[in-house]
C-alpha cells in the first residue's frame, strides 16, 4: 500500500549512514547465523557419534557384594536376555594379547571376546564382503577374529587384503573373518572401535575357561522403562548370587542417554551462549537503525506535517516508518545470510585431519531450519522495534505547526 | 442560495506559550457556501494562517464551534480530522511542498494512498489531472526538475485528485513570478466554475480581488 520506491528513496538520502548501518546488520545477521550454524552443526555430529558408540546402550560391570567384587557369569546374562525390555545382550571378555602377522608383531592390543549381538548393539559395521562374529562362530568355537581398522593398517600394507589371513593371538592361530569399518564414535569410557579386536565369546571360554564375565552389554527397547530394567537386573543379579537385593552397589551401569543427554544441553546451552552474543551485535546494529530512523524523522518533520494534511493517519505514519526500518534490516539480513551462505560453503571446503576429529568426526556448520528461524525472527523483532520508536516519534508532529515553521 | 459547506460560531484559538497566552483568533463567526470563491485577506500576524489552519482541520479550535460540510469537526481527534482532511480539503501552499525525491505522478498519488486506493487506479487518475493542467510530458520527472509554475500546477493537480468539496490555497502565487501567477489565478476561477468552493488566504490585495467576495482579517478577528 506505501510506495516502496518512496521509502527507499527517503532511507537512503543520508547514504554514509544507511550504509554503514545496514553493514552493521549484515555483520549482526553473519554472526548470529554462523554462530548458530557451527553450533547445531557441531551438536547434530556429536548426536550422530554418540549414536555411533551405540544407541540404547546399557552396560553391566559387576560391582561389590560383601566387600567382595562380584563375578558376572553367564548364568546372569541367560536370565538378563529373558526380561522384557531387552533387545540384545553380549557377554564381554577384556584381554590385552600380543598380535603377530608373520614378522610384524603388536605386543599389547585391546581384545573382546563377544557373541554376534554386538555387531547390533554397537551398530558394528565390516568392511564389504566381509563378515562380523557369527552364531555359526560361537557355536563351533571357531578361531576367528575381527579386526580394527588400526589394527589392519598396522598389520597389512596398503593393498593386502586381511580377510582369510592367520594371525597369532598370544601364539594361537586366528583366522581372519572381518575388518571393521572406520566410524567416527565418542564414549569416554571405551576404547574407539578403530583400536580394537574381537573374536567369539565361546573361543575364549574354551581357551582360558574364566571364572567371571567382565562386562554384559544390552541393547533396551523403551527408554522410559530404563529405570525399571536397570532396577530389575539389579535384583535378579543379587538374587543370583545370594546377595541382599536392595543393595544398589552390586553391578554398576552405564548408560549413554544420560551423557548423550549432558552432551545435547552442553550444545543447546554453547548455541544459547553464542545466539545472546549474535544477538547482541544484532541489537547494537538495530540501535543504529533506530538512530538513523529518529534522525530520519527529525529532519522530515515538514514532510510528516504534509503527509498528515493529505490524510495519513497514525496508522500510515508509523507504517510508513517503520517499513523503512524493516526495510534496512531486510538489505542487510539479506546481505549477512549471503555472506553466511558462502561461509558454510567456505567452511566445509577445509580440509580437517588429525586425532580430534577421528574422535568426533567432522563438524561442519549446518544451516538447519532452526537456525533460519531465529535468525529471522530477531531480526524481524529488531527491525520492527527499530523502526517503531522512531514512528511513534513521528506521529506526534503537528500538522499546523510542521507547515507552517521551517 | 446554495447549502453552507463550512459554519465558524463563535471560533477562538488561543496559543500558550510558557506562561504567555497568545490570543491568535478571537469571535471568527464566518459562514461559506458551495460554489463561492472567497479571499481571506490580512497582513502577516493578523491570524489569518491560524484561521486557515482552522478551516483545514490542520489544528482545532480553542472554543466555537465548525461544522464543515454538515459535521461538527471541533472536537474531531487527529486522526478523524486526517480523514476529513483526506476527503473533504485540498490543499495548495505557498512553497508547493511537493515531496522532492517522488517523480510527479507519485506526488499526485499521495492523497490517494491515504484513502486506500490500489495503484492502478492512483495512477490513473493522477494522469488524468494532470493531463487537464498541461502536465502529461512531466509524469515521470521528479518535482524539483520542474519550474515553479509546472511545480504549483503538480500541487493543484495533488489537491484535485481526491475531487474535494473545498480547495484552500495558502499565499498559491506567493512564490511564483506574475505570469505563473496569473495562469494559477485563472485555474481557481476554472474550478470555481466548475462549482468547487475556493478559499484563497492572502495578505495581497490584488490576489484578494479576483475572489468574489473578500473577507479582511486582522487582530484575530474579522473586520
Amino acid at each position: 500500500m506505501i510506495p516502496l520506491r518512496e521509502i527507499t528513496q527517503d532511507l537512503f538520502h543520508k547514504k554514509t549512514r544507511i550504509i554503514l548501518t545496514i553493514f552493521a546488520i549484515a555483520w549482526g545477521t553473519f554472526s548470529i547465523a554462523i554462530t548458530l550454524a557451527i553450533g547445531e552443526g557441531l551438536r547434530l555430529n556429536f548426536a550422530r557419534t554418540m549414536a555411533n558408540a551405540g544407541e540404547n546402550l546399557l552396560t553391566i560391570t559387576p560391582g561389590t557384594s560383601s566387600n567382595e567384587e562380584l563375578k558376572l557369569t553367564k548364568r546372569d546374562i541367560d536370565i538378563i536376555a529373558t526380561l522384557p525390555n531387552v533387545a540384545s545382550v553380549t557377554p564381554q571378555y577384556k584381554f590385552t594379547p600380543q598380535l603377530r602377522y608373520h614378522d610384524r608383531i603388536i605386543y599389547y592390543s585391546e581384545f573382546y571376546a563377544v557373541t554376534p549381538e554386538y555387531a547390533t548393539i554397537h551398530h558394528a559395521q565390516v568392511r564389504l564382503g566381509q563378515r562380523f562374529i557369527s552364531a555359526f562362530d560361537l557355536k563351533q568355537k571357531n578361531s576367528v577374529v575381527v579386526i580394527g581398522t588400526k589394527i589392519a593398517d598396522k598389520l597389512f600394507a596398503p593393498g593386502e587384503n586381511p580377510t582369510g589371513e592367520i594371525i597369532y593371538i598370544d601364539n594361537r592361530p586366528f583366522m581372519i573373518i572381518g575388518v571393521m569399518q572406520k566410524k567416527p564414535q565418542m564414549h569416554a569410557t571405551e576404547i574407539p572401535d578403530d583400536w580394537l579386536n574381537w573374536i567369539p565369546a565361546s573361543t575364549y571360554e574354551l581357551l582360558n575357561n574364566p571364572q567371571k564375565v567382565d562386562a554384559i552389554e544390552i541393547s533396551y527397547k523403551d527408554i522410559k522403562m530404563l529405570a525399571q530394567t536397570k532396577n530389575t537386573i539389579q535384583k535378579v543379579i543379587a538374587l543370583n548370587h545370594g546377595a541382599n537385593p536392595n543393595d544398589a552397589n552390586i553391578v554398576n551401569f552405564s548408560d549413554l542417554e544420560k551423557d548423550q543427554e549432558k552432551t545435547n544441553k552442553f550444545f543447546i546451552g554453547m548455541q544459547i551462549f553464542l545466539g545472546i552474543i549474535g544477538g547482541l551485535t544484532l541489537l547494537i546494529a538495530g540501535i543504529g537503525i533506530a538512530n538513523v530512523m529518529y534522525a530520519t524523522v527529525a529532519r522530515a518533520t515538514r514532510k510528516i506535517g504534509l503527509q498528515m494534511a493529505l490524510g495519513a493517519t497514525t496508522r500510515h505514519i508509523l507504517a510508513y516508518y517503520i517499513s523503512e526500518s524493516l526495510a534496512a534490516t531486510v538489505i542487510g539480513g539479506v546481505i549477512g545470510m549471503i555472506m553466511t551462505v558462502l561461509a558454510v560453503y567456505l567452511i566445509r571446503l577445509i580440509p580437517m585431519q588429525g586425532k580430534i576429529i577421528e574422535y568426533i568426526g567432522k563438524p561442519e556448520p549446518v544451516l538447519s531450519f532452526f537456525v533460519l528461524a531465529i535468525v529471522i525472527t530477531v531480526l524481524g523483532i529488531i527491525g520492527f522495534i527499530a523502526g517503531l520508536l522512531p514512528a511513534i516519534k513521528a506521529t506526534k508532529v503537528d500538522p499546523a505547526e510542521a507547515l507552517v515553521y521551517e | 442560495m446554495s447549502e453552507i459547506v463550512i459554519q465558524l460560531c463563535n471560533i477562538g484559538k488561543t496559543y500558550h506559550t510558557g506562561k504567555i497566552n497568545f490570543e491568535a483568533l478571537r469571535n471568527i463567526n464566518l459562514e461559506i457556501r458551495r460554489g463561492e470563491y472567497i479571499a481571506i485577506l490580512g497582513p502577516s500576524g493578523s491570524g489569518k494562517s491560524t484561521l486557515m489552519q482552522i478551516i483545514g482541520c490542520l489544528s482545532t479550535p480553542t472554543i466555537g464551534s465548525y461544522i464543515l460540510a454538515g459535521k461538527e469537526v471541533s472536537g474531531l481527534s487527529g486522526d478523524e480530522l486526517a480523514r476529513v482532511r483526506n476527503y473533504n480539503i485540498g490543499f495548495v501552499f505557498q512553497k508547493f511542498n511537493l515531496m522532492p525525491q517522488l517523480s510527479v505522478v507519485d506526488n499526485v498519488t499521495l492523497p490517494l494512498v491515504y484513502r486506500g486506493i490500489n495503484s492502478d487506479e492512483r495512477v490513473r487518475r493522477a494522469k488524468e489531472i494532470l493531463q487537464q493542467l498541461g502536465l502529461s510530458s512531466h509524469f515521470a520527472h521528479r518535482s524539483n526538475e520542474l519550474s515553479g509554475g509546472q511545480q504549483q500546477r503538480v500541487a493543484i493537480a495533488r489537491a484535485l485528485v481526491t475531487d474535494p468539496e473545498i480547495i484552500l490555497a495558502d499565499e498559491p502565487t506567493g512564490n511564483l513570478d506574475s505570469k505563473a501567477g496569473a495562469e494559477v489565478i485563472n485555474l481557481f476561477e476554472q474550478f470555481n466554475t466548475q462549482g468547487k468552493t475556493v478559499i484563497i488566504i492572502t495578505h495581497d490585495i490584488g490576489l484578494a480581488k479576483h475572489a468574489k467576495r473578500i473577507v479582511e482579517i486582522c487582530d484575530g478577528e474579522i473586520k
